[in-house]
């Protein structure tokens, strides 16, 4: 009832202030890229953004993945399916379960490591879209954050990346799509940013 | 409180001055910076971000539909609220069905404006906010200060001893350690969420998605961990293309903080579906009009609807700089809510807030989509006073013009227009004004002017320079 309700006083506004912009806005990406090439561009936002960036190769991404928890010290670590199978020697927790009957273990674990969908370049961050095989709380609910990167996957803006999201699922959305620029951070004290809220507050971008 | 008192108080809060100035030189040089270093065309940019919301609002019935119907086919449940009360009812409703007594918020100005918390409370359930600056807030039971920076006018200090006595934990002073005071507090309410809340940024007609932005990951937990995600979303954050949703991102976000993109950009289309491992079992987007569709019919304020809610026109207001979003007592302060407050909630409730403008432009001038604040300011000022008013302004037949002040105007007027009685005025004026100040705390007017201000000095000899001007001919 309400919404024939809305429906109506709006279009009785518009009759009374016909608004009639037929004109749509359009949108041009207007940062100026400070290196040359996108992913140059890429690493260097990703760094502004408090990331930590380390370049590898499909052949070295499961050593660079080690030498990242033997650093950090990390002892059990979340992975998706995909993942299930690297060689790591810390405790490996595989997200294979709905939420509802892991949710004590999420809880506690430190470390999640995931594939990113995408980089975007002028902005310097990753995009990451949910799906039986990737999670949602894979990026969210751990202190530190393994993000596996694919240099060939770094678009230009979040315009053209939502499109590639869009080409390659068909048309059809995946339920959710999460662009991240890093650690999660707040300023809502005195203005000073702090890292690590509720989301990490250690972020590790693995690109090969 | 009366809102001059009120105002008074926070004019002499010598903590908040310090703490807001602070804070707003920082917003404003930040943005200022990024635009100069980083970003191309941004007038440009203004320009088409202007006509991607006329655009929705233009068309904003078929949006709205066909939003609801790739919203529905997605797996979200659409609602549409007429008012507070009705929206208030629906989430109420959704908490019940579900045997919920408790909720978490990710940041809503919409769940502000209804008034969720306080209703919810009423009833039996506890409402609990996630953004660090309303959890402070929230503890001592105050509104927000900014709609960004919702607890900016309090310094780390103060947080440390609210959360010393509201959350029983050691008093901190340091950032760090009060963020993670709140971490830790909120981390345990998140473990046993059933139910989270969230506003909208942008609501996506052609995609049935939601798109909401922050930094820190508070909005995530809430949507993300719950098995029911409620968003309140206000009808005019429609827009139809995920591009559109681009383009006033990128305006949106160097305008609110200086940066160029939140943390995280979280882009809901669907609840959890077959196959996914997590993510709310229930999508519900209530549709919340609550006086906009009203505000669309009046041609010199529909504008106001293009608004963001980036606050980059509190950011830049020397007289928010001076008093803080609670002197207006409303839930939208600033420029910004000087405008939407009298028209969505009543001018005569928020009528006053109006004088708290001096017509200086800089908000206008920022404004990401071009909305005329100035002009609309002066406009809703002229309304209030007006012989021939507009009665669909909420409030409005409760609002006059005293007789006092408009037969001072009618005076005034008619000086400025006869060259004689003007000259005589200045010459009284230059004579005598100089001796009135003894009586200026009984004079209606100069009384209000002089109990903040020094007696001002009055001097109108202008009129004799330029008679003894050579080549004046004066009548």
């Amino acid at each position: 009832m309400s919404k024939e309700t809305i429906l109506n006083k709006v279009q009785e506004a518009l009759k009374q202030n016909p608004l009639q912009q037929n004109e749509r806005g359009v949108y041009t990406d207007i940062l100026k890229p400070i290196e040359n090439d996108i992913l140059s561009e890429y690493k260097r936002g990703q760094e502004v953004n408090k990331a930590i960036l380390i370049e590898s190769t499909k052949d070295e991404l499961e050593s660079t993945i080690k030498s990242i928890l033997e650093k950090e010290n990390i002892k059990q670590v979340l992975l998706p399916v995909s993942l299930e199978n690297i060689n790591i020697s810390q405790e490996k927790i595989i997200y294979n379960k709905p939420v509802d009957e892991l949710r004590d273990t999420l809880f506690q674990v430190e470390c999640g490591i995931f594939e990113a969908n995408y980089g975007v370049s002028n902005l310097g961050i990753f995009s990451v879209a949910s799906s039986s095989d990737q999670p949602r709380l894979l990026s969210l609910i751990t202190k530190y954050n393994i993000v596996l990167l694919k240099k060939e996957n770094i678009k230009e803006n979040l315009a053209t990346t939502l499109k590639a999201y869009k080409e390659a699922n068909k048309d059809k959305l995946p339920t959710n799509i999460l662009f991240i620029a890093g650690p999660s951070r707040t300023a809502d004290i005195e203005f000073k940013v702090v890292l690590g809220v509720h989301g990490p507050q250690i972020v590790y971008v693995i690109l090969y | 409180m009366n809102p001059r008192q009120l105002i008074h108080e926070k004019v002499n809060d010598k903590q908040l001055n310090k703490n807001l100035e602070y804070v707003m030189y920082q917003l404003q040089g930040n943005r200022k910076n990024l635009l100069a270093e980083r970003y191309g065309d941004w007038e440009a940019l203004r320009e088409e971000g202007k006509k991607v919301k006329q655009y929705a609002l233009s068309h904003l019935p078929e949006l709205l539909e066909k939003f609801e119907k790739n919203a529905t086919a997605n797996g979200i449940k659409v609602h549409w609220a007429s008012n507070n009360d009705e929206a208030n009812e629906i989430i109420l409703n959704i908490a019940k069905e579900n045997n919920v007594n408790k909720i978490l918020k990710g940041k809503s100005m919409a769940s502000e404006e209804i008034g969720l918390n306080h209703y919810l409370e009423k009833k039996g359930i506890k409402a609990i906010e996630t953004d660090l600056g309303e959890v402070i807030i929230q503890l001592i039971g105050e509104p927000p200060v900014h709609i960004v920076v919702p607890a900016i006018h309090k310094n780390r200090f103060e947080v440390g001893e609210i959360f010393e006595k509201h959350l029983h934990v050691e008093k901190y002073t340091e950032i760090e350690d009060l963020n993670r005071v709140a971490r830790t507090y909120l981390r345990d309410e998140f473990h046993q969420l059933k139910m989270g809340l969230s506003g909208v940024n942008f609501a996506i007609a052609d995609e049935g998605a939601i798109w909401l932005l922050e930094n820190e990951g508070n909005g995530r937990m809430s949507t993300t961990i719950s098995d029911i995600h409620v968003a309140i979303c206000g009808i005019e954050k429609i827009v139809e293309t995920f591009d559109n949703a681009v383009l006033l991102n990128t305006l949106l976000i160097p305008s609110a903080t200086g940066q160029s993109v939140t943390t995280y950009n979280n882009i809901i289309s669907s609840p959890r579906k077959d196959g996914d491992l997590d993510g709310p079992k229930e999508v519900h987007v209530v549709l919340l009009d609550n006086g906009r569709s009203n505000i669309l019919s009046k041609k010199r304020y529909a504008g106001s609807l293009r608004c963001i809610r980036c606050g980059t026109c509190m950011n830049h207001c020397p007289v928010y700089h001076k008093i803080g979003g609670h002197a207006y007592g409303a839930t939208y302060p600033g420029p910004i809510g000087e405008v939407i407050s009298p028209l969505l909630f009543g001018i005569d409730k928020y009528g006053y807030t109006l004088n708290l403008c001096s017509l200086c432009g800089n908000c206008a001038e920022v404004c990401p989509v071009k909305i005329p604040l100035t002009d609309m300011i002066r406009d809703l000022r002229n309304e209030k006073v007006k012989d021939n008013k507009d009665n669909t302004i909420l409030g409005i037949q409760n609002v006059h013009a005293s007789k006092a002040e408009k037969r001072n105007i009618e005076m005034f007027t008619n000086m400025t227009i006869n060259p004689k009685k003007w000259q005589r005025l200045m010459w009284f004026i230059d004579k005598f004004a100089s001796l009135g100040k003894p009586f200026a705390p009984f004079i209606n007017g100069l009384k209000q002017w002089t109990s903040c201000r020094a007696y001002p000095k009055m001097d109108a000899s202008f009129q004799d320079k330029i008679k003894n001007m050579q080549g004046v001919k004066y009548e």
